[in-house]
């Protein structure tokens, strides 16, 4: 298992970096207005191929791009009932405050986690390299984070059980 | 010339059974080779394009991961760029990831980041 996830990641490094590539481009429908145009999905010609990167049946990640904007949506591993509830949580938890992440998504798409939108504006704003890696290390901390979680929720029932249960031994 | 979809189905399915052939006779070569003459691009109905990529996806994932390097040695740029969409075609069944990770390593070795940004932006998809 161990030995996909190298190679996943790079093929994701590489897809990212070739999807966010950018430029400006006001709506050409609606005067003075700038939509990201993977959102707004009105011109076939603006918006390219959405392509598809799996590890297996329940990890994968779809890159959707166009010309102003990415839409990156992970599918998070969910071994059981216990880790979906987890998974669904802390996506709430994240997609709430999706202001400060800034190029969260607040809603996952379709069948999806969670997703990112990513723009023009934000790889003015930041280095499109640092965008990659951001997204990248956010996809290995989840899987860590989920297990650190689902290991305590464990650890903690087992200690409230056994000081419940103890009263009546 | 527009080809009707009637055609391509019948152009597309006899490719599968000789692909098919292949496979089963070993000849892992020649099925690459077949599977990479002209995609269905211009069918409108999806089944004929899916019958074709999954042939392909067939083919990818029964290939060794050590005879990769070697049977991507005598492609052209074009077949390359081909090879790529059908890897990220069959991402999409999510069986047998680690072969086609494999894949799409060594084929980003030889052509680039370039096969990939062509790969988002043909509009003749696989």
């Amino acid at each position: 298992m161990a030995q996909t996830l190298k190679p996943y990641l790079n093929a994701v490094k590489s897809t990212l970096t070739a999807a966010i590539c950018l430029q400006n481009f006001p709506s050409q429908l609606v005067e003075r207005h700038n939509k990201p145009e993977v959102e707004s999905n009105q011109n076939p010609e603006l918006v390219l191929a959405s392509l598809t990167i799996s590890r297996n049946k329940k990890e994968q990640i779809l890159i959707e791009s166009s010309i102003n904007s990415v839409r990156i949506s992970l599918r998070i591993k969910q071994a059981d009932e216990l880790e979906t509830l987890l998974c669904k949580k802390f996506m709430r938890f994240l997609t709430q405050r999706a202001e400060h992440f800034i190029i969260l998504r607040r809603k996952p798409i379709r069948d999806f986690d969670i997703s990112f939108l990513v723009t023009n504006f934000h790889t003015e704003q930041f280095l499109k390299h640092k965008l990659v890696d951001f997204i990248m290390q956010f996809m290995e901390d989840i899987d860590k984070e989920i297990s650190e979680m689902k290991l305590s929720v464990n650890a903690r029932a087992r200690a409230t059980a056994q000081e419940f249960l103890t009263e009546f031994v | 010339m527009q080809v009707s979809d009637d055609d391509l189905r019948r152009i597309i399915d006899g490719r599968v059974a000789t692909i098919n052939g292949h496979l089963s006779g070993g000849r892992v070569k020649d099925a690459l080779k077949e599977c990479l003459r002209s995609p269905p691009a211009a069918a409108h109905d999806q089944s004929i394009k899916d019958t074709n990529s999954y042939a392909v996806y067939s083919v990818l994932s029964s290939v060794k991961e050590a005879d990769i390097k070697g049977l991507l040695a005598g492609l052209t740029p074009e077949d390359l760029d081909l090879l790529m969409k059908y890897v990220y075609k069959g991402f999409e069944y999510a069986d047998n990831s680690n072969l086609l990770l494999k894949w799409h390593e060594q084929i980003l070795e030889i052509a680039g980041i370039a096969c990939i940004v062509r790969a988002f932006a043909d509009k003749k998809s696989v």
